[in-house]
């Protein structure tokens, strides 16, 4: 499935219907989407949260 | 007092207050001045959805008499006022066809405080569509124009509170900053705006973009009025659930104390490398200023502009298109387009990537807080862009473009409070300014930072020809 075709079916899959020129836009908007993922995921610190609280306890 | 209406309408509002404390100042003049004034310039303005005249000049008639009869109630006490109109007060339409017919059947809680301080109030100020989707000309309400150039965009989401204040038709105005809703008209409209820290005003009875990033606010002519609208509104609501249990403080305390010492971190990762140079100019003279007025101005680390947009939108998209949803489904023609696909956009978010950018909000939201440590305040341009031109049709989906280059979001996911000031203009005689931000639910630092720079510059005295 290409990303227009994925947009469609998630827009579809809640009710959701756009016309095609605003499903190109919206495809454009998913693979920014796609990339800000990628983004977040290379900022999420290696100290997971369980591991900060127990920090946090030691630390008082 | 014998003045003319544009002297009137040019008050600051701590000067009104003071005039009306004498009895040096009628409300009821004032009122009128402000009535007559919005309908000479709000035709080709277009900041007011709704002007509430007999309502307000009755309760400018009540005021009167209760001053007179020695019942003054303080600084707000028949100044006239506005809100944006996603306050519930009146007919409500949220710049929306969807709402174009709604009327509130109470005030909202801020409404219910700015009128128990004795403010009157003068109508409800025009909003990009929800707070979100860009007016154009082909849009069911008019955009409001920016006073300083009738062609130009005066900023949003809270349009119409930016362009009534330049144009001297309110002493005050409620916006409300989900991204940058209150500084980036601010921007625009070469004004003062604080979005105080999240929790601190009440958004019970205001429309929601965003739980998570909604704030409301004041926008002023100067800092010390943003003050004392800030004193009236801010404090605890039950009715809002994200509302803070903290102590209201005094947040003139600090108002005329110098800089001197004073720790200012610059975050210019964030902005060095696509800012617009003529604010990269201003901002940079700002920052000398504030180092003459005695603070320490330091550069700090901070995001990238890349990375504030990866955690921001997926946020604010996803909110608002949970908010929307069943309008999205059953009229999706009823909204302007870009925020019909930014709506439809918040439906592609994947709930991993939501609860990541939650993950990485607090992971920034606490780097931050420790360099709070260091430094008192956070000092950056507001905007990387100058205002666009009023658009005949909508662009389409322009919010989530990666030169869209606005710094106001870095607060919405922090929380801190964050306050615009104006310093300085164009080439083309525009609007340019800067945000403070401090410490959660320390306003006094920012303000006092604020007013220190406002006070030894000329901006806030310089308004458009109209």
């Amino acid at each position: 499935m290409d990303h227009k075709q994925i947009v469609t079916a998630r827009l579809a899959a809640v009710g959701v219907s756009l016309s095609d020129d605003e499903l190109d836009q919206l495809t454009t908007a998913y693979a920014s989407l796609l990339k800000w993922e990628t983004v977040i995921q290379g900022m999420v610190e290696a100290e997971t949260e369980p591991a900060l609280i127990f920090k946090a306890q030691v630390e008082g | 007092m014998a003045s003319t209406s544009s002297q009137l309408a040019y008050l600051s509002l701590a000067e009104a207050a003071t005039l009306i404390a004498k009895r040096e100042l009628s409300p009821v003049e004032l009122t009128q001045a402000m009535l007559d004034r919005i309908s000479a310039l709000d035709p080709k303005l277009h900041s007011y959805y709704t002007v509430f005249s007999k309502e307000v000049l009755a309760a400018a008639r009540e005021a009167e008499t209760q001053i007179r009869g020695g019942n003054y109630r303080g600084p707000l006490h028949g100044i006239p006022l506005a809100v944006k109109d996603i306050y519930e007060s009146g007919p409500t339409t949220c710049g929306s066809k969807l709402r174009k017919d709604y009327v509130a059947q109470q005030d909202c809680t801020v409404v219910k405080k700015l009128k128990q301080a004795g403010a009157v109030m003068l109508g409800k100020l025009a909003t990009y569509e929800f707070a979100m989707g860009l007016p154009t000309l082909a849009s069911h309400f008019q955009p409001a124009r920016n006073p300083w150039n009738l062609d130009m965009d005066p900023g949003g989401s809270s349009s119409g509170s930016g362009a009534a204040l330049a144009a001297g038709l309110t002493f005050g105005a409620m916006g409300s900053d989900t991204g940058g809703s209150i500084r980036w008209p601010a921007f625009c409209c070469g004004i003062v705006g604080m979005k105080a820290t999240y929790g601190r005003v009440s958004r019970a009875g205001v429309f929601p973009l965003s739980w998570n990033l909604d704030h409301t606010g004041p926008m002023t002519r100067t800092v010390k009025d943003c003050v004392l609208m800030l004193q009236e509104c801010a404090g605890y609501d039950p009715y809002d659930p994200a509302s803070a249990r903290v102590p209201v403080t005094d947040y003139s305390a600090k108002l005329g104390q110098d800089l001197k010492g004073m720790r200012i971190g610059v975050p210019r990762k964030l902005f060095a490398d696509n800012c617009n140079k003529e604010i990269l100019a201003a901002f940079d003279k700002a920052v000398t200023q504030m180092t003459q007025l005695g603070a320490v101005v330091a550069e700090v680390d901070s995001i990238t502009f890349g990375e504030l947009w990866a955690v921001f939108w997926p946020l604010v998209c996803a909110d608002a298109a949970a908010y929307h949803l069943e309008d999205l489904k059953k009229r999706p023609g009823d909204y302007n387009p870009d925020l019909r696909m930014a709506l439809a956009a918040g439906v592609l978010v994947s709930a991993t990537a939501y609860l990541q950018s939650q993950r990485v909000r607090e992971q920034i939201r606490r780097r931050m807080l420790q360099q709070l440590e260091t430094v008192d305040l956070f000092m950056l341009p507001t905007t990387g862009m100058m205002p666009t031109r009023i658009r005949a049709q909508s662009p389409g989906m322009f919010l989530m473009a990666e030169d869209f280059y606005i710094y106001t979001p870095l607060f919405n996911l922090t929380g801190f409070p964050a306050l615009a000031v104006p310093c300085g203009f164009s080439a083309a005689g525009l609007p340019i300014g800067f945000q403070l931000a401090g410490k959660p639910f320390d306003e006094a630092t920012v303000f006092q930072a604020g007013y220190a720079y406002e006070q030894a510059t000329p901006w806030h005295k310089q308004h458009p020809t109209l």
